[in-house]
């Protein structure tokens, strides 16, 4: 028997708030506290979880150290492959903040559609004002990204009597959640379906090929008064096209993620009525503490078994 | 059974959209009627008043021969002493479900994700995040399991939070996926509440809901839970609410309130707690084109002598003599 007792795993996880806690102790697991920013606490570390918040350069701590898997947090990992030191396997968070970002795109599309943003401002002033909102039953509604935060959405969608279009980057059937066949369009049927779209939900990750896929263009083959709801990344949207969209009054928007992020004290888009603005907030709730900690149990028990972790969207699993 | 009529006359009030929505059928005429004038007519087979104008403007139909009264909401006891007596009265079943029940899922979860805090941070230009309840994974207590209680539960198939049903009398059903689920009594609230983190009432208002939320029931719900009003202001003991969020015990969402409306300077309009609506739950684009397929079939069934849909007051047919 070694010192350590019978553990043959070493976790490490940073001084996220509440995190330590929700993972609790697993049987054989050495759980250390490291947030990258100081020196490693083990030469040796199974598998390393960096902290939510606080970007990705950070990552390249992980050179100091042997480390089998690196357990990002986020479902987004654009970027890291500049501070990821090569051949490091870094699985993302899928399952970890579908639910949340999804709830969040549906609360945003109701709230925009409804009015509730000018309820809560009426509110201030004591104000109780009738006012009729397009519902968003009936409305013709585009998800583009059917990745599982674009599955997550249209689920969500299932029972408000909206007609439901998808996009993803290449056309294909596939099965939704609910696991019937459905349609998903490629994206370069894009601006051909956003003509008939009045309701815009991006879900889809940022990539070289997404960058600004919402341009100009694209914005004006919308039609007027038409809802743009971004729970994906802030640079998929042309902000200065947008805003110039916002200002005219032709569209309405709700963003959960914004270019620049966090969006300036002075940006034109906090003026806007028509724009309603959340600090990227769709994967953080409640949720996620759970279903990241089931990730962490599942990946550590994949390690054990000898199998391949799930999600690993960079570098090479040996 | 009526005696059919050949030639119906439907009076609407002037909504936005409703007349061509209507179309055109044949034997109907339609006339725009606010009731804010005398009856353009002696005789219109079916009044359809406007809700937001209120009962008073009710006082019109007396001395016109009306054979039904469509109310346009689905709650319709402000009507009482108001009609004529023992005029048909049929609610607005079917056109506001949609609306509300989309709305109920939009104020759970804009409340949950603290929508309204994020829209006030905007006014000051601020980004300010931080981890807020979701609604997966929370206990939802459903009560009243009518229409809008129904359309509630359909959208809530797909958000992973956990459902729990009341209704007046507890029984087997079938929900939304035609599934059997299981509708509790109202008489085992106050347990169900112990065990709820989002409490939203979509019931009518009745002499046993009347109050139905008073402080013992409140007091029943855990820290932090979420009360959601969308049947009736009444339904809920103002004063006592007030006090639970005024505390910040308890967080609350009110699409109706009492008194209604909300008058200025009313202390639930300052708690950040509270994020109040002006009765719009049902009040949607949708309900255009849904308020006139209820006509739709109100005139049909009218000129084939039938039972209208809905009726909530009154006996069918009226008596001829009136």
């Amino acid at each position: 028997m070694n010192l350590q007792g019978k553990n043959d795993v070493v976790l490490s996880l940073p001084n996220d708030p509440g995190l330590r806690e929700a993972v609790g102790e697993i049987e054989g697991v050495e759980i250390v506290e490291w947030d990258l920013d100081g020196p490693a606490p083990r030469e040796h570390i199974d598998v390393v979880v960096p902290p939510y918040w606080g970007g990705g350069q950070r990552i390249a701590a992980v050179a100091d150290v042997s480390v089998r898997l690196v357990q990002w947090q986020s479902i987004g990992y654009n970027g890291l492959d500049k501070y990821l030191p090569a051949g490091v396997p870094l699985a993302n968070a899928t399952s970890v903040h579908e639910a949340a970002t999804a709830e969040l795109a549906l609360g945003l599309t109701i709230a925009a559609q409804r009015g509730i943003p000018q309820f809560v401002r009426d509110g201030l002033e004591h104000k109780w004002e009738l006012k009729t909102y397009p519902s968003v039953a009936d409305r013709r509604v585009l998800i583009v990204g059917y990745g599982g935060v674009g599955k997550a959405i249209e689920a969500r969608f299932a029972g408000f009597e909206s007609l439901i279009t998808r996009v993803a980057s290449t056309a294909r059937d596939e099965q939704n959640l609910a696991g019937e066949t459905v349609h998903v369009h490629g994206i370069d049927e894009l601006h051909e379906l956003l003509a008939d779209t009045e309701i815009l939900v991006l879900g889809l990750p940022l990539n070289r090929k997404t960058h600004g896929i919402i341009d100009a263009a694209a914005l004006a083959a919308l039609p007027d008064d038409a809802l743009v709801v971004n729970v994906g990344r802030g640079p998929l949207v042309v902000t200065e096209a947008l805003v110039a969209e916002l200002t005219a009054g032709r569209l309405r928007a709700a963003l959960d993620v914004t270019d620049p992020e966090p969006l300036p004290e002075d940006h034109p888009l906090w003026e806007l009525p028509n724009a309603l603005i959340t600090p990227h907030v769709g994967g953080d709730s409640s949720a996620m503490m759970p279903r990241m900690t089931a990730l962490i149990r599942r990946q550590i028990a994949h390690l054990r078994a000898g199998e391949t972790p799930e999600n690993i969207v960079l570098g090479e699993w040996a | 059974m009526g005696t059919p009529v050949e030639h119906v006359v439907l009076s609407i009030a002037d909504w936005p959209g409703l007349r061509e929505a209507i179309g055109e059928m044949p034997g109907l005429e339609v006339l725009e009627w606010n009731l804010d004038r005398p009856a353009p007519r002696e005789r219109i087979d079916i009044v359809m008043p406007k809700h937001w104008l209120g009962v008073a403007p009710l006082a019109r139909l007396a001395g016109v021969q009306v054979q039904l009264l469509q109310w346009s909401t689905i709650g319709f006891h402000e009507l009482k002493g108001h009609v004529p007596v023992g005029l048909p009265v049929a609610n607005a079943a079917t056109v506001h479900e949609t609306a509300t029940a989309e709305f109920t899922l939009g104020v759970v979860i804009a409340a949950q994700r603290e929508l309204p805090r994020f829209v006030r941070n905007a006014l000051e230009g601020r980004w300010e995040a931080a981890t807020y309840p979701s609604l997966a994974d929370q206990r939802v207590l459903l009560v009243g399991y009518g229409g809008v209680g129904k359309a509630i539960d359909a959208r809530f198939g797909g958000f992973e939070a956990d459902l729990t049903r009341v209704a007046r009398t507890a029984r087997d059903e079938r929900g939304p996926t035609g599934d059997t689920i299981h509708v509790h009594g109202v008489d085992e609230l106050r347990a169900l509440l112990v065990g709820t983190d989002i409490v939203i009432i979509a019931a009518p208002l009745t002499t046993e809901t009347l109050g139905l939320f008073d402080a013992a029931m409140l007091a029943a719900l855990p820290d932090n839970a979420l009360v959601v009003n969308m049947g009736r202001g009444p339904i809920v003991v103002t004063d006592d609410l007030l006090a639970e969020t005024r505390s910040g015990r308890l967080r609350a969402v009110l699409d109706v309130t009492d008194p209604e409306p909300l008058p200025r300077g009313h202390p639930l309009w300052r708690l950040p707690n509270v994020l109040v609506t002006p009765h719009v739950g049902g009040h949607a684009t949708s309900m255009v084109s849904r308020m006139a397929s209820l006509l739709r079939r109100q005139v049909t069934k009218i000129q084939a002598g039938e039972t209208p849909e809905n009726l909530v007051m009154g006996a069918w047919p009226i008596d001829s003599g009136v």
